[in-house]
């Protein structure tokens, strides 16, 4: 019987073809291109981050006609599946690539929390917009940024906001999700402290884990004691089921969100009638969501989503914001791009983002501390849903609509 | 309102019993545990989102639609990644991990298509009319999930004890070597089982979409550690111990979560596991443990 | 070294450690589902000895593999009378608790887990662990504990007839899976230098068990080449960008209807070393009928 050409050696040849591969991924390219690395979840369990956050980046990229400086930018994205091993690999793959002038991203906490100390030790200046865990740049100085200010400021200026807005609201019970730890964090830790601080009695405080489906237990447990509002940390979704849930078992006191969840559109979108008489703090500065440059990006991310019907959230934004200032700091900060230069230039992108004062982001201004988190941006204000729509809280009973 | 919990309880163990039942199924008959179950639910509750939202034909019409379609795909999983194994009779960990693949290219495909986003029904289907009884407060969505679930697990019943396919089927899960010695097509029998399985799992799919609204690319996952407890409570193979299982687990989930602690909620599920094990693994109703198939 | 292949090839060695933690177990015939929950138990002991209280790293990580090994003997004490599926689900159940008590501990971090551990672990330690394993599989797959695995993992009750202490052997084969969990655990809070009780759910027990599967339990070369290859899959295949996932699950799907025993089992083995044989050794006659 003739032998086939084994099976084995195909699977050497294979493997070793495999091995081979990977030598050109990271060899030295030179030429007349400006690179910018990206990280984010494009596929996993936070694909929706992902994706929604590359149309933001890829507006900016069009605006910018693709180019800075007059040198033609090219993006290199690549896709953490989630998972924080995967964002350990990019990270170091970003670093040996030796020609990268900065990174944005990525989205998830924990991808931060793993892959910035890497880019911190080796130089490399990586900007997150949105990634939220306490502390994340203070622990990576001094190259590592992101364009929000810590939990803990966070929910103090929404506190603060609160108390001023709603001053006969002095009981609460709250429902927060126990599995997101910037969910938890706001709902059972930094919210009840800083309510109790202001006043507010903490009725009772129960929790889920994003991804159940049935709130009915939760909310059968708070309603007997009938508090003055209900305090709500959670993804959108989960949210906007609660809401509904609440409204079903006939409890129509105010609802107050905190966490990322309810201030994005789909909250009001999923929860329907059931969302009225939410009030938030809104990443948006006043008047900046209906400036008519806003709804043009609005429209455009609309266009592009997959699925129709999708909004944007403020954060989305805070990606195209990251490449306009991207580019701002490449540009006048006398970033050369030569070959040599790498290190000088990173240096120099660094210091433009330190130096960081008052940039007009889509949201907001974006003013860089010493920590490499924002500044509490000053004309940020709660916002509140009546009738279906937006309203802003200028003041206790003063709702104006936003207008769009 | 310990009724109305119990009454939650029961709708969400409802439709736990039919996925139990559609794990159970695929266990008994074919000894195959197939993951992607889970995301045939999906699928099902994905598909009938964008007929409802796009074509705006009627929720019945929808569920039909869903049906067949899950039912195909369940077929099309068999004939193209399980029936070749099935000659192979070892490698009972195989079908296992192709169903992973499944699963995965599902929910990245669903990814895709939504933007990963969650989606919910129109609120006009969702939106039944509330009415009281007693303390309690019901939809009458919630009423009619229940009344499809019970009415699917009647028929089933109905099906499996009565028609002449049924009792083949029964045959069949006892012994694939007997069953063709009495005459019966083993291959229809792959194919019919297999159907229903997949129909039940993305039927449950749109009756999570009517009763708790978001749907995502990834529900499935959730639902197949539940349906996995389901299966192992009424005992492999016994879809009426997957019936009662079901609501029962329902009923733990809803009942310990008013009435304990909320962050342990799963844990409660998981020690309930462990007890079943250690001291009754063949469940409520099992009676083999399942083994290797000898024919 | 590029540290980017660097990386690739340390995460490659976890995930390699890790399949041989399912593999050992699965030599006597054991479906360890709870395996990413000792390799939970053994990355927070491990950091929290290191980072709390400042202890070498190699002392940790055995310190790890210990606390795994010993509460993988307590628990299969209990649990190894079970056959089959059924140990399997409890394994499984097992892994699923030990993730929510670690999530609600805040001593242990919580949800929010334990940041800033220190970078300790190197490819080279990684390496030297792995070839100790593959020696000892060498050295035992012919002599007597060898082959006593094998009599129990295919006919059980035949094995206990001519003497062997079923369940001791069934312990010993656990308890020494769980430590090699433990140790990857701890190899692998020291490279991606953050964990949280999310890392270690069934997800990854998921992958430990697709490795293994794919790669083949047959013989010792298979969680080798599983793991190996299932790491590096993603990576090469980076270019597809979001399509990465769904190749991989059509990987998985074709491989099982091509091969389900793995990829590598006895015979392919067999004819490796033929051909090696043959192309170093020149003896010309190897292999032949």
């Amino acid at each position: 019987m003739k032998k086939k050409p084994s099976l084995i050696v195909l699977i050497l040849t294979s493997f070793s073809v495999f091995f081979l591969t990977l030598v050109p991924l990271y060899a030295e390219l030179s030429g007349k291109v400006v690179k910018i690395g990206v990280y984010a979840p494009y596929t996993g369990l936070a694909a929706q981050y992902g994706i929604s956050t590359k149309i933001a980046l890829d507006i900016a990229y069009d605006d910018i006609q693709k180019k800075i400086g007059g040198i033609p930018l090219e993006l290199i994205f690549f896709d953490t599946g989630s998972k924080a091993d995967q964002a350990v690999s990019i990270m170091k793959k970003f670093i040996s690539m030796n020609d990268l002038l900065m990174v944005i991203g990525p989205c998830l906490s924990g991808e931060a929390e793993a892959s910035f100390p890497i880019a911190n030790k080796a130089g490399l200046p990586t900007l997150s917009p949105n990634a939220a865990v306490d502390g994340l740049t203070e622990r990576n100085r001094p190259w590592t940024f992101r364009l929000r200010e810590g939990t803990y400021e966070e929910a103090e200026d929404g506190v603060r906001q609160f108390r001023e807005n709603f001053p006969n609201l002095r009981t609460c019970a709250t429902i927060s999700d126990i599995k997101d730890r910037y969910n938890k964090k706001n709902g059972v830790e930094l919210s009840p402290e800083l309510l109790a601080k202001v006043g507010v009695k903490i009725l009772k405080e129960t929790t889920f884990q994003s991804g159940d489906i049935d709130y009915s237990a939760q909310v059968t447990q708070i309603k007997p004691l009938n508090p003055d509002f209900v305090l709500i940390s959670a993804f959108a979704q989960d949210a906007a089921n609660i809401a509904k849930q609440l409204r079903k078992q006939g409890m129509n006191q105010p609802i107050y969100g905190v966490s990322a969840g309810i201030l994005e559109p789909s909250y009001l979108k999923l929860a329907g009638q059931a969302a009225n008489n939410t009030f938030y703090l809104s990443n948006w500065g006043v008047g900046r969501q209906e400036k008519p440059e806003t709804q043009r990006l609005i429209k455009e991310w609309e266009k592009r989503f997959p699925s129709k019907g999708a909004e944007p959230a403020s954060w989305h934004f805070w990606w195209y914001d990251a490449l306009m200032l991207a580019r701002k700091v490449i540009e006048e900060e006398g970033v050369t791009n030569l070959p040599g230069e790498i290190d000088k230039d990173r240096l120099k992108i660094r210091k433009g983002l330190e130096n960081l004062k008052d940039y007009q982001g889509t949201t907001y201004n974006i003013t860089i501390t010493k920590n490499g988190e924002i500044l509490i941006p000053k004309d940020r204000r709660m916002v509140i849903i009546r009738d279906g729509k937006y309203h802003w809280i200028m003041g206790p009973n003063n709702y104006v609509p936003m207008k769009f | 309102m310990i009724i109305q919990q119990i009454i939650n309880g029961i709708i969400l163990g409802s439709i736990y019993s039919l996925v139990g039942i559609s794990f159970t199924l695929l266990i008994g008959v074919l000894h195959l545990l197939n993951f992607a179950l889970g995301e045939v639910m999906m699928i099902g509750a994905l598909m009938a989102w964008v007929i409802l939202t796009f074509t705006g034909l009627n929720i019945a019409l929808a569920v039909l639609i869903v049906i067949m379609a899950t039912a195909l795909l369940g077929v099309l999983m068999d004939v193209t990644a399980f029936k070749p194994l099935r000659r192979k009779k070892e490698y009972y960990l195989a079908p296992m991990i192709s169903s992973i693949g499944f699963s995965l290219i599902f929910q990245e495909m669903a990814n895709k298509y939504t933007g990963g986003v969650p989606v919910s029904f129109p609120e006009n289907i969702v939106q039944g009319r509330i009415f009281n009884i007693g303390n309690s407060v019901f939809s009458s969505i919630n009423v009619t999930v229940l009344g499809i679930a019970l009415a699917m697990m009647m028929l089933l019943h109905y099906f499996l004890q009565k028609t002449k396919t049924g009792i083949a089927i029964r045959a069949t899960s006892e012994s694939f070597r007997r069953s063709r010695l009495l005459g019966i097509n083993i291959n229809h029998i792959i194919l019919i089982v297999s159907g229903i399985a997949s129909m039940l799992a993305g039927l449950s799919g749109v009756l999570v979409g009517l009763t708790y609204g978001a749907i995502s690319p990834f529900l499935g996952t959730i639902f197949v550690t539940k349906g996995f407890v389901v299966m192992l409570l009424g005992g492999f193979g016994s879809v009426h111990g997957a019936m009662l299982a079901g609501i029962l687990l329902g009923l733990i989930e809803i009942l310990s979560t008013s009435f304990l602690s909320t962050t342990y909620k799963d844990l409660w599920t998981f020690v309930l596991v462990i007890i079943i094990l250690l001291f009754r693994p063949l469940g409520l109703f099992g009676t083999l443990p399942p083994v290797h198939r000898e024919d | 070294m590029s540290p980017y292949l660097n990386s690739i090839l340390t995460l490659a060695g976890i995930n390699i450690l890790l399949a041989y933690s399912f593999y050992l177990p699965r030599g006597v015939g054991l479906l360890a589902l709870g395996q990413a929950a000792f390799m939970g138990i053994g990355a927070y002991t491990c950091t929290i000895l290191t980072v709390r209280y400042g202890i070498g790293f190699i002392p940790s990580l055995i310190a790890g593999g210990i606390i795994a090994t010993v509460v993988g003997i307590v628990t299969g004490l209990a649990a190894l009378r079970l056959k089959g599926l059924y140990l399997a689900i409890l394994t499984m159940a097992f892994g699923e608790i030990v993730r929510v008590i670690v999530a609600n501990t805040e001593w242990l971090g919580g949800v929010e887990g334990i940041f800033a551990i220190p970078p300790h672990t190197n490819l080279a330690a990684i390496v030297v662990a792995i070839g100790i394993l593959m020696i000892f599989f060498q050295r035992t797959q012919n002599s007597r504990p060898g082959r006593t695995q094998i009599a129990i993992r295919d006919n059980e009750d035949v094995a206990e007839a001519f003497g062997v202490n079923i369940f001791r052997e069934k312990v010993i084969a656990y308890g020494m899976g769980s430590f090699i969990a433990g140790v990857a655990g701890g190899f692998y809070a020291h490279y991606i230098l953050y964990i949280e009780p999310g890392a270690f759910s069934f997800e990854r027990m998921v992958e430990i068990l697709m490795f293994c599967v794919f790669g083949g339990v047959g013989v010792y070369w298979g969680p080798f080449f599983g793991a190996l290859t299932l790491t590096l899959i993603p990576e090469i295949f980076r270019f597809l960008s979001d399509w990465r996932i769904v190749f991989y699950g059509a990987v998985l799907i074709i491989t099982m209807v091509l091969r389900p025993q793995g990829v590598i089992d006895r015979e392919v083995i067999q004819k490796v070393q033929g051909f090696l044989f043959k192309v170093f050794l020149h003896k010309g006659r190897i292999g032949r009928r």
